[in-house]
């Protein structure tokens, strides 16, 4: 079963069989141990999708693309990076961010990290998580009382 | 770790001078220090990485929690989007 997953740039990220396996050579930043994903975009979900960890059993993230949170958003990649990824062209890149909920005194706070986004090359699946500097860790997308 | 006492304008070479650190100015507790390095390596605050790697660990949900999550993650999102 395909997945498509239209993105607000007008790119489509296409995930077959529902999951695409990504490997971060590097790993995440401050967890190397965790390399090796699928990730998955069931329609309904969308514009979210699971990242999910190969590593360690029932481990996910959920992930977004950083222009649904931030049409201006840009992701500064080096040279370095570039080559890591295996040169992929902008056709080939696409990058998502990890979206977090957390209580914050009597409610629940939803904030997505666009300070470290993760680069993926969709035709090998190699990905990294990089650090963009002008942005938050904690970059706010709604705040709810819980009742 | 390799401790080393500068004064201003003193340098640290690392790597037959591959990378070179200088420090430039002493204001109070503040250091400002030049960093000389190829572009292939990241040059970072290591408080961005420690963000970062807090973040991941506080953010890695177990498939249970993210599915009852994801609906109300998604209406957050899709108000912001329409906001």
């Amino acid at each position: 079963m395909d997945a498509i997953l239209e993105e607000s740039v007008g790119k489509s990220l296409v995930v077959e069989n529902s999951q695409l396996r990504v490997t971060l050579r590097e790993g995440l930043i401050g967890c190397e141990m965790w390399r090796e994903f699928a990730l998955e975009a069931p329609p309904d979900l969308a514009p979210l999708m699971y990242l999910h960890s190969l590593d360690q059993t029932d481990l996910t993230f959920i992930v977004t693309h950083p222009r649904y949170i931030l049409p201006s958003y840009q992701v500064d990649l080096s040279e370095s990076d570039k080559a890591d990824l295996g040169n992929p062209t902008p056709a080939e890149l696409a990058t998502v961010v990890i979206v977090n909920s957390a209580r914050r005194g009597e409610g629940q706070i939803v904030t997505a990290n666009l300070l470290g986004p993760i680069v993926i090359n969709l035709t090998t699946g190699s990905g990294r998580q990089i650090i963009q500097p002008e942005y938050s860790a904690h970059h706010l997308l709604s705040e709810t009382p819980v009742c | 770790m390799l401790v080393l006492t500068r004064k201003i304008n003193e340098a640290v070479n690392i790597h037959h001078g591959e990378i070179v650190i200088t420090v430039l100015t002493v204001e109070g507790e503040r250091v400002k220090l030049g960093i000389v390095a190829p572009k292939s390596m990241s040059v970072l605050r290591q408080e961005l990485l420690d963000q970062v790697g807090q973040e991941n660990q506080s953010a890695a949900l177990s498939l249970k929690e993210s599915n009852r999550q994801t609906a109300h993650l998604r209406e957050s999102l899709l108000q912001k989007v329409d906001a």
